[in-house]
């Protein structure tokens, strides 16, 4: 029972051409705002505050209050920063990329040490960042980071470090592309942004002869040297033929570059890239032949289970008897054993079982590792889903305490800015578990609509066939979830201290 | 023919700018590396919470206080709960002086997790000291 594939008509295989109608909305073109994104050192102008806030946090975490919650480091850190990231990723895009302080750092030390090399081939995929990305979500529980002002700071001191040294050796944004976890995070979660930087009209490309958004501009300086004008994309996207928001950072070089003003931050449908993962993406390739991207995914959806269930109740109780069993006293084996049941085993039987029904029962002809790397894209809104639960919960419930702590960081350098109000905590949770609920079926419901359409690509004449198992994974996936939203929360730091 | 990302005129400030880094993550390690604890006499033992195992809402915590071996007495405690986690509110409480040097009060906390427990301690010399009580572990209900 084979299934035909790919028997939609364009428009419909297109997700990305639904829209091509109505001209689209073009952030740079808001009066006022438009004028300020457009600007050349609008990037500077918000890396720069930010960069002192890292600092501050720096300086806090190390010398300040040892107590999480009283210290500018972890607050901001744990609750503010990551909550706002989430939020802007789904309101608008990857805005935080845009703004990295740690870029700022690094184009000036490369005003001094030019790269020499080129990061070498073998290494230019998302294995690196992937592993990366686990051992911040392994570090992150095993060394109870957000209860650790200093070893908070230190995290954002070897952030500054790695990108230093990673981009001091390489050229182009090496560190961004293939080594920062968190920008994989984000490129992940700008998926389902509703903005990104695109061509404004594809037959202005055309007819353009410089690439100047890929190349950038230079000049030769009269000491013969080769001067670089403008950037062009460091993260090697062609704007024409650029899809999605997959590694992009929103840096805009390319809008700067382009001498024909060609390039706009436009709205488009959020998901729609997930829904097309078998056109070649320039800088990316495709997406249906990428394991490591889909690895990606998987640990961005499977890890946000996973960096929940660290908080709450039932994981205790789970890690005593997984420390029973191993015959073991240490947190560290048991961790690895809860990692490898969540980021390994769980997604190869879920995955794994629904390629074999869609195999068996849908007629797909794919072999089996391709469908779980096509399908693992379309978990990607219920893995954000839960980002977004999980860390909104802890910005809303929280968000006012940067006062108290502000107030008494101040304090202790002499500063009265009143005294600390410490009972300013956030909005009531009651409040706040609804919203919760709301991102998680938000997920769902945007991973059925990416997998229905990937199923009907797979297979045109039966396409619920090939739904149906997919469907099932996220539907699992909603109930853990919506189960862990429900459980009593407990951020504890000891687990062995009452067994 | 050499590349440059260098762009004419901004070499100094760039220039100060990263050295003003350097100098800053120079003494950012030189301070982190040379921290030290506070340097009070008072020590706090013979800590004793109920119930035990220590559980989501009212809490009993006693301690005895003592100066240089000697029981501490006529302090004022204010107590303050923390969670570990940045974003919870505190819980306040006072404690009672139930005994020489022997201090006695209450907390309520309202989930399960790390908390930590703040002495605001106010010695009858007018003093004011601070020390922690850990209390991992707590169970919600």
């Amino acid at each position: 029972m084979g299934c035909k594939a790919n028997s939609l008509p364009q428009e419909l295989s297109n997700p990305d051409l639904d829209f091509a109608e109505s001209p689209p909305f073009d952030l740079l073109r808001v009066p006022l705002l438009g004028k300020f994104l457009g600007w050349k050192h609008v990037r500077t102008f918000l890396q720069v505050p930010l960069l002192i806030v890292g600092i501050v946090m720096i300086l806090h975490g190390l010398l300040g209050p040892s107590l999480a919650p009283k210290n500018l480091a972890t607050t901001l850190t744990w609750l503010h920063f990551r909550g706002i990231l989430a939020l802007v990723l789904l309101a608008a895009g990857n805005f935080f990329c845009f703004s990295c302080p740690f870029v700022l750092v690094r184009n000036i030390a490369r005003k001094f040490f030019k790269p020499q090399w080129n990061w070498p081939r073998k290494l230019r995929n998302k294995w690196i960042s992937v592993g990366i990305f686990v051992f911040v979500l392994f570090i992150y529980e095993r060394y109870d980071l957000w209860a650790s002002p200093m070893w908070t700071a230190w995290l954002i001191l070897a952030y500054f470090g790695s990108i230093l040294i990673i981009d001091g050796l390489f050229k182009h944004a090496t560190f961004c592309k293939f080594v920062c976890p968190l920008g994989q995070f984000n490129f992940a979660a700008s998926t389902l942004s509703p903005l990104e930087v695109a061509v404004r009209d594809p037959d202005v490309c055309t007819t353009c002869h410089t690439k100047d958004c890929i190349r950038g501009r230079r000049e030769v300086s009269p000491s013969s040297e080769l001067v670089i004008l403008q950037r062009g994309c460091e993260l090697a996207l062609f704007q024409p033929r650029k899809i999605g928001n997959m590694d992009c950072t929103f840096c805009l070089d390319c809008a700067h570059a382009c001498p024909h003003d060609n390039v706009g931050i436009l709205s488009r449908m959020p998901a729609s890239e997930l829904m097309n993962v078998e056109d070649h993406r320039s800088g990316i390739g495709h997406f249906s032949r990428r394991k490591d991207m889909a690895a990606l995914m998987l640990v961005f959806t499977f890890g946000a289970l996973l960096n929940a269930f660290g908080m709450v109740s039932p994981v205790y109780m789970v890690e005593k008897w997984l420390a029973r069993l191993m015959h073991v006293s240490m947190e560290a084996p048991v961790l690895g054993a809860i990692f490898a049941f969540f980021l390994l085993v769980e997604p190869l039987v879920l995955l794994g079982g629904a390629a074999w029904l869609t195999q068996k029962f849908g007629g797909s002809q794919r072999p089996w590792m391709p469908l779980m790397v096509r399908y693992s894209y379309a978990l990607v809104p219920l893995g954000f889903g839960m980002w977004l639960a999980h860390y909104g919960f802890h910005f809303l419930t929280g968000m006012f305490t940067i006062v108290p702590v502000t107030q008494n960081a101040a304090a202790s350098l002499g500063w009265n800015l009143g005294v600390p109000r410490w009972l300013w905590t956030g909005i009531p949770m009651r409040f706040v578990q609804p919203i919760e609920l709301g991102f998680i079926i938000l997920g769902f419901f945007g991973s059925l609509l990416v997998t229905h359409r990937l199923a009907e690509e797979d297979c045109a004449e039966h396409p619920m066939r090939a739904f149906l198992p997919w469907a099932a994974v996220c539907l699992v996936i909603w109930i853990a979830a919506t189960w862990l939203m429900f459980q009593p929360m407990e951020m504890r730091a000891t687990f062995m201290m009452s067994s | 023919m050499k590349f440059s990302f260098r762009r004419g005129g901004r070499g100094p400030l760039t220039r100060e700018l990263l050295v003003l880094f350097f100098i800053l993550g120079g003494i950012i390690f030189a301070v982190a590396c040379t921290k030290s604890a506070s340097q009070s006499t008072i020590v706090v033992s013979d800590t004793l919470l109920t119930p035990q195992p220590p559980q989501a809402g009212p809490i009993t915590v006693n301690f005895k206080l003592s100066d240089e071996s000697k029981s501490l007495t006529g302090a004022h405690i204010s107590l303050e709960g923390d969670m570990t986690h940045a974003g919870m509110a505190p819980v306040f409480g006072e404690a009672k002086e139930v005994s020489p040097g022997q201090y006695q009060g209450q907390l309520t906390f309202n989930m399960g997790g790390d908390w930590v427990v703040l002495l605001h301690i106010t010695m009858p010399n007018g003093k004011l000291v601070e020390k922690q009580i850990a209390v991992n572990g707590v169970q919600s209900k």
